[in-house]
């Protein structure tokens, strides 16, 4: 069983997530953050999360209010202690520099969302298949 | 010579009567006849006094001569025969006459008529024939008788004697006086000699004085009227050329150089308009660089914006159509079972039209980006740019069963990707567009001049020539999105990548004659369409022609 923080401010795409994880068992685990600043805090159990628990696997949106996604995909890819953690940045954008631009701070994979639901619930599926079933995560 | 001239070129002063003025000209031949006149007196001068001399040296020195000469000459004789007849009388010797008879004897032949051929002008010709008469007389009136007397054996007598040396003495007191008239005439004769000489030299001399005055007074004429106007005209020359054209330039001197600088001065003033205009022509180049350079400027801030807007388009407009098409979807997944036929059909209207749209953007972002978010450019193989475009259209080519050839083609300068998409793009439309048979694809390239020229030519539907230029415009398309797909970016894709490249991409028109058409309105398998060739040229060497903008774009949100 792994933990899943998504970080993503648009109540729809949480909801659609939701909707893509359900009956795969990972919705219990799933934290949902909506800004950066908000994730960070998360990660490094600040203030409201004090309590947190340090996910297996994050889903990151770029375009996120107060702190941008690459802002905290550069902070978590900074840190010893967090960059073990797969980053997946789950995004609208196709914009090539996007793509090259996490990459460059070591993300570990870029997803664009789907416009056919059927695809982002398939994609969201495969990624939670790709990271629970096939590869092998650091024990924590 | 005419003073014609004006320095202001004031038309008042052709009017006003000019005093005359000489030119240099003028100034010059007046000058030489002046000196030419007095040169010729000098010579006449020196010539008459020169012909004088000779003339008077002549005379002192030969007629003088002559005459003094042959009237010694007679008294020399006169005195021979005077002493052989005395001589004679004493001895009775015959002898003795023999210098008498060897005198010549001179009262027989007279010489006053040779010396007034010689010296016509001596008054001493009536003393020497008063001499010749007193000779004749002593002759015959006592040496003839004389010597008849001793050739008869006589003696002579005192008296005899007394009344020869008489005679005798007449003769030779009138020749004294003939002597004493011509030696004076001689020693007046070489004085006129004299001063003649002297006179020749004097006039020599004043020939050389006055050619050396007149040497002068040309020199500084010449300066005057030459040298000094050329030397003012060019000096004044030289401060304007040396920069100062604000410097008025007047001639000086005689007319003509006073004209010459008005020339002068007219050139200077075409200069001066000519220097403005210059200025302003630079000034205005100036400006228009300037212009051009907020253009510029303008330009890259809007490409800026636009390069924001098209980041913006993808992210934010995409977002909210992805949002209605993914809960049209949820709503038919939740609540499939308990919507109607007609409630599907509209969710999957909702879905399309946003999957379209969504496409559509998507295009466009791609479209606005030719150029701006290169690759840095590199020689490229086109070569390679065929193959992968090739392996892209992997499926459609094996779907259609499609026959690609190609030639060799060249190297070229640019972005490598977005030449393969161009290949990609014209293959795919070639394969996309077939008729009934199944597509035959060429690629050719040929070298023309300082450019490749390539073409791709196939055996489908062919686009009617009417439409060659719109088939190039972004989003138009020529058949219903249900016959053939896509959003209509590729031939503009295409278009816009071969002109930033520094190509032309045009359809080559159909060849005449009439063209194959769809039997009954449908291609039959097997059936050729009329065909499309689509021509596009590159450089063989050429920076692309890309805005200065930064490598990458940053949005700031």
């Amino acid at each position: 069983m792994i933990a899943i923080l998504l970080v993503e401010d648009d109540p729809g795409d949480v909801l659609m997530t939701q909707e893509a994880l359900e009956g795969t068992g990972v919705a219990s685990r799933l934290n949902v953050v909506g800004d950066g600043a908000q994730a960070l805090d998360f990660l490094y159990k600040r203030g409201a999360y004090t309590d947190a628990l340090t996910p297996d696997l994050i889903l990151l949106d770029l375009n996120l209010p107060k702190v941008h996604g690459r802002e905290v995909l550069a902070q978590v890819k900074d840190d010893p202690q967090l960059r073990q953690i797969p980053v997946v940045v789950l995004t609208t954008s196709e914009a090539e520099e996007d793509v090259l631009h996490s990459y460059d701070l070591h993300a570990n994979a870029y997803v664009t969302k789907p416009v056919d639901f059927e695809q982002f619930v398939k994609v969201v599926r495969h990624i939670d298949d790709f990271f629970v079933s096939v590869v092998r995560l650091p024990r924590r | 010579m005419t003073q014609t001239q004006t320095v202001t070129g004031n038309t008042r002063w052709d009017r006003v009567r000019q005093p005359r003025v000489w030119g240099v000209h003028g100034r010059i031949a007046a000058a030489l006849v002046v000196v030419v006149a007095l040169l010729t007196g000098v010579v006449t001068a020196a010539v008459v006094t020169l012909l004088e001399t000779r003339q008077v040296q002549r005379e002192v020195v030969r007629d003088y001569y002559t005459g003094l000469r042959s009237s010694q000459n007679y008294f020399i004789g006169m005195l021979d025969s005077e002493t052989a007849i005395r001589g004679y009388a004493l001895t009775h010797d015959k002898a003795s006459l023999k210098p008498l008879n060897e005198s010549g004897q001179p009262w027989a032949h007279p010489v006053s008529g040779d010396l007034s051929k010689v010296l016509p002008d001596t008054r001493a010709v009536p003393k020497m024939q008063e001499a010749e008469e007193a000779a004749r007389i002593w002759y015959e009136d006592w040496a003839a008788p004389m010597i008849q007397l001793i050739d008869s054996g006589a003696n002579l007598t005192p008296a005899d004697v007394n009344e020869g040396r008489r005679l005798f003495d007449n003769f030779r007191s009138a020749y004294t006086e003939t002597i004493n008239t011509l030696r004076p005439e001689r020693e007046k004769a070489a004085v006129h000699l004299a001063d003649v000489t002297n006179l020749g030299f004097a006039i020599g001399v004043l020939s050389a004085i006055i050619c050396l005055i007149a040497g002068l007074v040309l020199w500084i004429l010449m300066r005057r009227w030459v040298s000094r106007p050329v030397a003012f005209l060019a000096g004044e020359a030289r401060i304007v050329a040396d920069g100062e054209l604000g410097h008025q330039v007047i001639g000086i001197g005689p007319p003509e150089f006073v004209q010459l600088g008005a020339d002068v001065e007219m050139m200077r003033h075409r200069l001066i308009t000519e220097v403005e205009q210059a200025e302003q022509a630079r000034r205005e180049t100036l400006q228009a660089r300037a212009i051009l350079e907020d253009q510029t400027q303008e330009l890259q801030r809007s490409n800026r914006e636009l390069e924001q807007f098209a980041y913006v388009a993808s992210h934010d407009l995409q977002e909210p159509l992805r949002k209605v098409a993914s809960f049209c979807q949820m709503l038919q997944r939740r609540y499939g079972g308990q919507l109607d036929d007609r409630a599907d059909q509209y969710i999957h209207f909702a879905v399309d039209g946003a999957k379209r749209m969504q496409q559509l953007i998507n295009d466009l972002l791609e479209f606005s980006r030719v150029g701006r978010l290169s690759a840095p450019s590199a020689d490229v193989d086109l070569s390679e740019c065929l193959e992968n475009a090739l392996l892209n259209l992997e499926t459609a080519k094996e779907e259609s069963a499609a026959e690609i050839t190609a030639d060799d083609l060249p190297v070229v300068h640019g972005e490598a990707p977005l030449l393969t998409q161009v290949m990609q793009n014209l293959i795919g439309n070639a394969i996309k567009f077939r008729a009934g048979a199944a597509p035959r694809i060429r690629i050719a390239a040929r070298r023309d001049g300082e450019f490749w020229e390539f073409t791709c030519s196939d055996n489908g539907i062919g686009i009617e020539q009417e439409y060659a230029d719109r088939v190039f415009l972004i989003f138009q398309r020529l058949h219903a999105k249900e016959a053939y797909g896509g959003t209509g970016i590729g031939l503009a894709m295409c278009k816009k990548i071969i002109e930033y490249h520094g190509g032309k991409i045009w359809v080559e028109p159909p060849p005449a004659g009439p063209l194959a058409q769809p039997r009954d309105g449908v291609w039959q398998p097997g059936q050729d369409g009329p065909g499309t060739t689509i021509r596009w040229t590159l450089p063989v060497s050429s920076d692309l022609k890309v805005l200065e903008l930064e490598p990458t774009v940053k949005v700031t949100r």
